[in-house]
């Protein structure tokens, strides 16, 4: 080859329906030869206005839509809005509330990293790992299941408190699942750390500086995997997290491989923090004395006037929410997610604001992948952790 | 639950902030435990110079940028709230500014400091139509090219009526008609 024609640029699509992108991603990528000169993605084609839909709701019926964001962390996006909302109305809830919110925003992490690792694995090339978390996966989702009475959109946690009591059998579903999920975690790394496929497709890819990092305001695993410090829970702990003991994994080269080792560290920190939420949950009622904000339980108000009364005013009016504005961070498993609520004092919400964290880290990619390989640009798709419903909203 | 006490760091910023640019700080306001600080709108580019570099403030984190329409009040109509994060002192602080309404409301990108603001400020561009004066590539990101309207602004319908786009505009659909 000439070096006239080799230096002849080669324009590709990059999805949108690409089963590597994650979704419904497309990226324009500028290729000489297999070298990546630019990468544009372009983002959109999930775009279902969340924001301005929930303009028009009222508070407790634009919760369902949170969920529907990002589909693999439902509960931890419940988490950041009913936490926001509370935080306009001055509402405490009950310390068992708090541990329940944090126990299932724990297995939520789990939840998340597992899709993640199955799927970033697939893309690599592990075709047998997706099958694995897929398969421990279903533990969680039953776990969902025996909560909320739905495997994906939970919507379980309420503003002032949950949206019922535990089951019964839930003590006993998480000790299950704290039983099995370390051998599972082992077996995944035999499977993975070791394998020198694994080893040679990830370490030095997509690597960026912390300088950078912070830059592009990048969160989460992709920021802690160039060894800063960020974290939520520990920098601004919200819904008792000061109460559990857990590290926070960093990393020091910023590539693929640190990203990869500080989720499987971040998974067995979730599940010391779901040990003490269990062991130490304290008793108490599911959710706040708030009458006029929280639903009255189903049995006073088929039994009490006022009950009854409360509930027909909340279903049908709403509740008033102070004039004001919040910003609300909370650590979802992909980095700082969080809601702006601004109220105008009515029932709506007047903006609500989300601070999509796959969105922002997306960012990072042109710089991760420009001057690499092409595969390696699905490695790093992959290893940002991206949901297209979070994305575009 | 509007609070006027400010902690010792928080004061450390405000202070700082208000010495070296005086009147252009409008004022601040602690609603529960976040600090916000108003200013005037032509001076985000420099405020964020300084947010971001001087070891008096030295937040690393632009978080997010948020646009809000206050349709009822046309001076200030638009409001972008700025939300800084500096992970050494662990304090967060939305800077708040406001734009009168306008043919084209602009402010200054403040991308060439934190370069994470590009995609921030291209969704605000997108929703509400604020013109970020020199943004390298000020596109739409998330609707599709040829969308007329800014769907954040609160006289955008919300329902009941379907978008139009440049290519349906002369036979909109049915439901409009």
């Amino acid at each position: 080859m000439t070096s006239a024609a080799s230096s002849k640029l080669m324009t590709i699509n990059l999805g949108p329906q690409h089963p590597a992108t994650h979704g419904v991603l497309q990226v324009v990528l500028d290729l000489d030869g297999e070298t990546v000169v630019n990468a544009t993605p372009h983002l959109g084609y999930l775009h279902t206005g969340i924001e301005k839909t929930a303009e028009d709701k009222l508070y407790y019926k634009a919760l369902p839509l949170t969920d529907r964001m990002d589909y693999l962390a439902p509960m931890s996006n419940n988490l950041g809005y009913v936490l926001a909302v509370e935080k306009l109305l001055g509402l405490e809830v009950p310390e068992k509330v708090q541990y329940v919110r944090v126990l299932l925003a724990e297995i939520t992490r789990l939840n998340n990293h597992l899709v993640w690792i199955g799927t970033h694995a697939l893309d690599v090339g592990a075709m047998s790992m997706l099958l694995y978390a897929f398969r421990e996966r279903e533990m969680i989702m039953d776990i969902y299941e025996a909560v909320a009475g739905a495997r994906m959109m939970s919507s379980y946690f309420r503003i002032g408190g949950l949206a019922k009591e535990l089951p019964a059998d839930f003590d006993k579903r998480v000790n299950k699942l704290l039983e099995v999920y370390p051998d599972k975690l082992n077996q995944y790394e035999d499977l993975l750390t070791n394998n020198r496929i694994w080893i040679k497709r990830l370490t030095g890819v997509g690597a960026i500086t912390a300088e950078q990092a912070l830059d592009l305001s990048l969160t989460g695993p992709v920021l802690r995997s160039t060894g800063v410090n960020y974290d939520l829970r520990k920098t601004h702990p919200y819904s008792g997290y000061e109460k559990f003991d857990f590290e926070v994994p960093l990393g020091k080269n910023g590539d693929c491989m640190d990203r990869y080792s500080i989720r499987l560290i971040e998974m067995r920190e979730s599940l010391k923090i779901i040990r003490q939420a269990l062991d130490g949950m304290p008793e108490g009622p599911y959710k706040a004395d708030a009458p006029g904000i929280v639903l009255p339980d189903k049995e006073k108000v088929m039994t009490e006037m006022e009950a009854l009364i409360f509930h027909f005013k909340i279903i049908t009016e709403g509740f008033k929410v102070p004039a004001g504005s919040y910003y609300m961070g909370i650590e979802s498993p992909k980095g700082e997610l969080g809601y702006y609520m601004v109220s105008d004092g009515g029932t709506k919400p007047y903006r609500m604001r989300v601070r999509p964290p796959s969105l922002i880290n997306l960012q990072a990619l042109s710089p991760m992948v420009v001057g690499g390989k092409i595969a390696d640009v699905i490695t790093c798709i992959g290893s940002i952790d991206i949901v297209l419903g979070e994305v575009d909203r | 639950m509007r609070q006027t006490d400010l902690t010792k760091i928080e004061n450390e910023v405000l202070e700082a902030l208000k010495e070296q640019f005086g009147e252009k700080i409008t004022g601040h306001e602690k609603y529960h435990d976040q600090l916000s600080i108003f200013i005037s709108g032509g001076s985000i580019f420099d405020i964020a110079q300084f947010m971001k570099d001087d070891s008096h403030t030295g937040f690393e984190l632009l978080s997010d940028i948020c646009g809000v329409d206050w349709i009822d009040c046309p001076d200030m109509r638009f409001e972008l709230v700025y939300n800084f994060f500096s992970i050494k002192k662990e304090l967060r602080v939305l800077i708040k500014t406001t734009i009168p309404d306008g043919e084209t409301p602009t402010i200054r990108s403040i991308q060439p400091v934190y370069t994470g603001a590009d995609w921030l400020e291209r969704e605000v561009y997108d929703m509400l139509g604020i013109d970020f004066e020199g943004h390298p590539d000020l596109r739409r990101i998330i609707t599709p090219e040829g969308l007329e309207g800014w769907p954040h602004r609160k006289d955008f319908p919300l329902t009941y009526e379907a978008p139009q786009f440049s290519h349906n505009k002369d036979n909109p659909p049915e439901i409009i008609k």
